[in-house]
């Protein structure tokens, strides 16, 4: 479950610019990151409160933007409308650097519900884009033409991770990517990304400049540790998450026995189903891993569940 | 206990089950506040018919208090209730015969025919509202039966808040099966809806319901389970949730039987993980104890045991123009619709912004909450106090 928005994105604080917000504008465009969202009750809708937010001049310094949720109280309404009007907006966001699409918490949309759509010709239209992320895959594309030139992260949030999107984010062209974060999600939520999807990944021919790769909230990450042993990838990270996921003992005995994590600055198993014993182990073997937020480790391997699982 | 002189004709009745918690508590506080007990009139003897013979001298307050979580009340109640005409008989809510009613068992968690339970608790308000008509004593009420049988129905109560123009989720209607809702939900354009059992209390038999592009799911505590006299409905302390057409389908056609008004869902905002809801006490038009209820779910109810919230913390982030306007807001819905009552307890859903705030319910029983202080005092010395100071009048306490 989400339950959250962003309070912070790329180090800078988000603020909501809303119905009420939108009236009296905002004073700081280039050191905050706006959040815009319509109601449940739609009302104003997105392009009025869009062309409100681009209305002030100095809304060019704009860094970067989130958008929330979009569709109202109907969640059968799809991003092409946002991707649209970012598109049309090009000119008068030059310094945009950063686009986040779906930030809504449980309560607004379940996540498997958010309907993203082509988003490719956001990658056109900004070329300086630095920071691409989604939440929410049901009819999420790059329209089989995933390259950007200077794309430095890219995140995917859902609850399944449709293998076919995966294969879309493996075959891209991304050289300037450093940081790859996927939630594979749940099979029940069309989660069906494999290890023999992943190995590629792992292998460590793909995105020559990434130092941070994020394999989140997944059902297989027992396996990814397992698998984790003798991958080339590492010998390139800097940090590596595993997080909200249903790690346990046995990947964790992985991941211990893995002398190629102890040069990585930044580990994150958050949310997890480790025993006591082998959290233990992972922070006397690896000081400062993130083993926050144990679920229960006797929990029946049948009935581990990932943290956001629709 | 301070010392209690019995010879001193209680100022203060109540119509309660006396072995419950509500009633203890506010004994409790009387007797602290004032040094004196309260005269307990028990429903299961106003239900009998012989209370007025038992009663004595009238106090000067006159307290209602639920006749909730007793089995003998309950099953009076359904008993009375089968003999009651629904002014709605066209809607068929769920009924049960007299004759079923006297050899039903006690069941905690079986959710009985709430509209038949409503209607001989609407009649026992209405007597007790022309008994004190007939005697002078309207005054005399902490909170008048009319409000309270109005806070039972929420349907009612939604409608009357609305009105008033305070703001509520909005309402979609009342919905007898499944296909009705979903044609209000058409009309209305909402995918997202709670049905709310009109005359329910606390979480028992709300169902959260959304519709996505493809699919379709719902999130209850209630439990159908098929008996060779039909469906029966159980209520869980846990949410389950349901998804598919087939299922959510059969639960809404099950709980439609129970009348209930089918809301918006209002995105909550989220505390801690956990999306929350408020209650809000407005005792003599001010608001003043406030507890924030946890959700794991969509649901947020103290009793599905997700716990509470930090409410100062809540404050800061609503900031105080926002949290003030919150509070006004349910100092507005009493003094607007129920300005007779003394006390209520409020649901309010701050929404997913932290900054605008909406009444989802009034509860006429909302004030047991244990251990939530107001500036030092709990919510029956508040009452206690409040009472007074409406209508001073001298009260004898053999503390002072």
């Amino acid at each position: 479950m989400i339950s959250e928005h962003a309070a912070e994105w790329l180090g800078y604080p988000v603020k909501a610019f809303d119905a009420e917000v939108s009236k009296n504008g905002v004073a700081d465009y280039a050191k905050t990151i706006h959040r815009l969202a319509i109601d449940w009750d739609a009302n104003p809708d997105l392009p009025t409160l869009f062309s409100r937010f681009l209305a002030d001049p100095a809304s060019a310094q704009t860094p970067a933007i989130i958008i929330g949720q979009f569709h109202g109280d109907d969640p059968s309404l799809g991003s092409e409308e946002v991707v649209q009007l970012l598109v049309s907006a090009r000119d008068k966001l030059p310094n945009l650097r950063g686009i986040f699409i779906g930030d809504m918490v449980t309560e607004e949309n379940e996540v498997s519900w958010i309907i993203q759509s082509d988003v490719a010709p956001l990658l056109t239209a900004f070329p300086n884009l630095e920071h691409l992320r989604l939440r929410g895959t049901a009819e999420l594309t790059f329209g089989g033409r995933l390259g950007h030139e200077k794309l430095k992260s890219l995140t995917i949030e859902t609850g399944g991770l449709p293998p076919r999107l995966f294969r879309e984010v493996m075959e891209s062209h991304l050289p300037a990517l450093q940081h790859l974060e996927l939630w594979l999600g749940t099979t029940s939520y069309g989660g069906d990304v494999t290890l023999a999807d992943v190995q590629p990944l792992l292998a460590g021919g793909l995105f020559p400049a990434m130092n941070h790769l994020g394999l989140r909230d997944s059902e297989i990450v027992d396996q990814i540790a397992v698998a984790l042993a003798s991958a080339p990838v590492l010998a390139r990270l800097e940090s590596l998450d595993l997080s909200l996921g249903t790690l346990s003992d046995e990947g964790g005995q992985a991941l211990l026995d893995n002398p190629a994590l102890k040069r990585l600055k930044r580990l994150d198993l958050h949310r997890h189903f480790l025993s006591e014993e082998m959290m233990a182990a992972l922070r006397k073997a690896y000081p400062g891993v993130n083993v926050e937020e144990p679920e229960d480790s006797d929990t029946d391997p049948d009935d581990r569940y990932v943290a956001v699982g629709e | 206990m301070p010392s209690v002189n019995e010879s001193v004709n209680p100022d203060f009745g109540l119509f309660c089950n006396p072995e419950s918690r509500r009633a203890e508590g506010f004994s409790v506080a009387l007797g602290r506040t004032l040094r004196q007990r309260p005269k307990l009139i028990h429903w299961e003897q106003v239900l009998a018919g012989d209370w007025e013979e038992r009663l004595g001298e009238v106090p000067r307050f006159l307290r209602l208090e639920s006749p909730g979580r007793n089995w003998r009340v309950e099953q009076r109640l359904l008993l009375l209730g089968a003999a009651i005409e629904d002014e709605e008989i066209s809607h068929n809510w769920r009924r049960l015969p007299a004759e079923v009613v006297t050899s039903l068992p006690d069941e905690p968690g079986r959710v009985w025919p709430m509209r038949q339970w409503f209607l001989a608790w609407r009649r026992t308000l209405e007597n007790l509202s022309q008994w004190a008509r007939q005697h002078g004593l309207t005054s005399r009420w902490f909170c008048p039966p009319e409000d309270v049988a109005c806070m039972f129905d929420k349907w009612k109560c939604q409608i009357a808040l609305d009105a008033a123009g305070i703001a509520v989720p909005p309402a979609l209607g009342l919905p007898r099966n499944f296909d009705e809702l979903w044609e209000l939900m058409r009309q209305a354009g909402r995918r997202r809806v709670f049905l709310k059992p009109c005359h329910g209390s606390s979480a028992s038999g709300v169902v959260a319901l959304e519709a996505g592009k493809n699919d379709i799911q719902a999130f209850s505590t209630l439990e159908l389970t098929e008996t060779a006299n039909g469906l029966e409905l159980h209520n869980n302390r846990r949410i389950r949730k349901w998804r598919g057409a087939a299922g959510v389908r059969k639960l809404v056609d099950a709980v439609c039987g129970e009348r209930c008004l089918a809301q918006a869902w209002v995105p909550k905002a989220a505390q801690s993980g956990s999306p929350f809801d408020l209650r809000v006490v407005v005792i003599g038009g001010r608001a003043r104890h406030v507890m924030m209820r946890l959700g794991r779910g969509p649901m947020t109810n103290s009793q599905l045991l997700g716990g509470k919230g930090d409410v100062e913390l809540l404050r800061q982030k609503m900031g105080d123009e926002a949290w003030m306007r919150m509070l006004g807001l349910c100092e507005s819905a009493m003094t607007r619709c129920f300005p007779l009552s003394l006390y209520a307890g409020l649901d309010v859903l701050v929404e997913s912004n932290f900054r605008t705030a909406r009444i989802s319910e009034v509860n006429a029983f909302g004030d047991l909450l244990p251990r939530v202080l107001h500036e030092g005092r709990d919510t029956y010395t508040w009452e206690i106090e409040e009472c007074l100071r409406r209508e001073p009048v001298q009260v004898s306490s053999t503390g002072a």
